[in-house]
């Protein structure tokens, strides 16, 4: 009897694989993420592995610039280091380096996150980060990435979060040009780019000009940049109107780590894992 | 159906989907391929109907792990229909030749992923809008790619034919 087959027919197959994903489209979305973060963790390894490959071979493309052989060089230098010494170290500089440059993040806690998987399509623009609510991160905090916002915890799970980038083209996100005296929104465009339109042409915008991510009380205390104007041409169906393209301030397909801005450490609760790996690197 | 090796496929798959991929994306517009979609062809028009019909559901469930942009379910509802829907239409239409093969993965592209737009909607998320061009570059890209993976999931997964339709 326990070796005998059950024989379901083709529809009733269908029906039931259906009805399945029927149930999951519907559920809520909090339980439908676990499936996507427990598989970037559980193969967080390979998942890495793969990212690192486009990576280096983009660095071996762009040797021939001498800023590029200057961190081939220091790459060099680093790889002689202990491993587990030097990534304690690599995480204290950056974090320190970055409050010393950034004076209005001296209060912030910044917790440290390394990219685990990321989406860079012209149809999605996120990362997958190994930081989630047991470090401390909520969702709506703000990312930093080579000294400039890059994006916002969209979703996330214990150990795991979902950071939609400036450039994805759901975000929306409120900016200002430090010369114009105007508030603007900024929406993603996907392709590692965002626009800004609904700006009068009476306004003077220069290409090149540092695009301003606004503070938001809670989350950025004070305005930091997000980007620069890419172009800057008279928008189509609106000639009234400018249409702003604006590119990241820092190559985001070359990230590899990141950090979480939390803005009140005290009401984040307990000791988090990031905190743990400065305590003990300090020692 | 080696269904070990078919999982071990899938998980492979998944993997490149989700990491390397854009190692070979072309154009501004970073196109790249379906590896999932063109593995769900594949399945589809080489299986009979009840494998086709699993591979489908299981090819769409690693699809919406892969993060197209969806959360869960829009692309295993979209891809098992598709799948199915294939799998049938092969038992009167022949799809062996390559033009053949690229034309169904460039129509099956654009159709699964319209329908998943609209799933998605429908269950109130907020999909991505994408860009129409990206998505035809998507499908253009797996429609060019997927008759020389096949030759490769030929040989890693031989099927023998056991449809009862045309031959």
């Amino acid at each position: 009897m326990a070796g005998k087959r059950i024989r379901i027919s083709s529809r009733m197959l269908f029906a039931w694989f259906m009805l399945g994903g029927l149930i999951l489209l519907f559920s809520p979305l909090g339980i439908t993420s676990r499936f996507q973060f427990a598989f970037a963790r559980l193969f967080r390894w390979p998942l890495s592995a793969g990212r690192q490959m486009p990576l280096s071979a983009k660095t071996e493309l762009s040797l021939k610039n001498d800023a590029e052989k200057k961190e081939s060089q220091y790459q060099n230098y680093i790889a002689n280091l202990e491993a587990e010494l030097l990534q304690k170290n690599q995480t204290i500089q950056q974090l320190s380096g970055l409050r010393t440059r950034l004076h209005d993040l001296e209060g912030a806690k910044l917790i440290p996150a390394d990219i685990i998987i990321s989406s860079l399509t012209s149809r999605q623009s996120e990362f997958i980060i190994n930081r989630g609510k047991d470090d401390g991160v909520c969702k709506d905090m703000f990312v930093i990435g080579d000294n400039s916002v890059i994006g916002t915890i969209s979703d996330l799970s214990g150990r795991t979060a979902k950071v939609r980038l400036f450039t994805d083209a759901s975000s929306t996100v409120q900016v200002n040009i430090p010369d114009v005296e105007t508030n603007m929104l900024m929406q993603g465009a996907g392709n590692n780019s965002a626009k800004i339109k609904m700006v009068p042409v009476k306004h003077q915008i220069k290409v090149g000009e540092p695009v301003m991510l606004r503070k938001k009380p809670g989350f950025l205390d004070s305005a930091m940049v997000v980007g620069e104007v890419q172009q800057c041409k008279r928008d189509s169906k609106n000639p009234a109107l400018w249409d702003i393209t604006v590119k990241p301030s820092c190559d985001i397909t070359k990230l590899n780590n990141v950090a979480v801005i939390i803005m009140n450490p005290q009401s984040s609760g307990n000791l988090s894992r990031a905190e743990n790996a400065k305590a003990s690197g300090g020692k | 159906m080696h269904w070990p090796r078919f999982a071990v496929l899938v998980l492979i798959a998944t993997l490149l989907q989700k990491s390397w991929i854009n190692t070979i994306a072309v154009t501004d517009l970073r196109v790249t391929p379906d590896l999932l979609l063109i593995a769900m062809v594949f399945f589809a028009v080489r299986c009979n109907e009840k494998e086709a019909i699993i591979s489908s559901f299981v090819l769409g469930f690693a699809a919406d792990i892969a993060a197209t942009g969806f959360s869960i379910g829009p692309l295993i509802i979209s891809f098992g229909l598709f799948g199915t829907g294939l799998s049938y239409l092969h038992r009167l239409i022949s799809i062996k030749k390559v033009p053949h093969q690229a034309i169904t993965i460039f129509v099956v592209g654009l159709g699964t992923a319209i329908l998943a737009w609209l799933l998605a909607r429908v269950a109130g998320q907020t999909p991505k809008p994408g860009g129409f061009i990206a998505l035809i570059g998507t499908s253009i890209y797996s429609a060019v790619l997927g008759p020389v993976l096949f030759l490769f999931l030929d040989w890693l997964m031989p099927i023998k034919n056991r449809r009862r339709g045309r031959k």
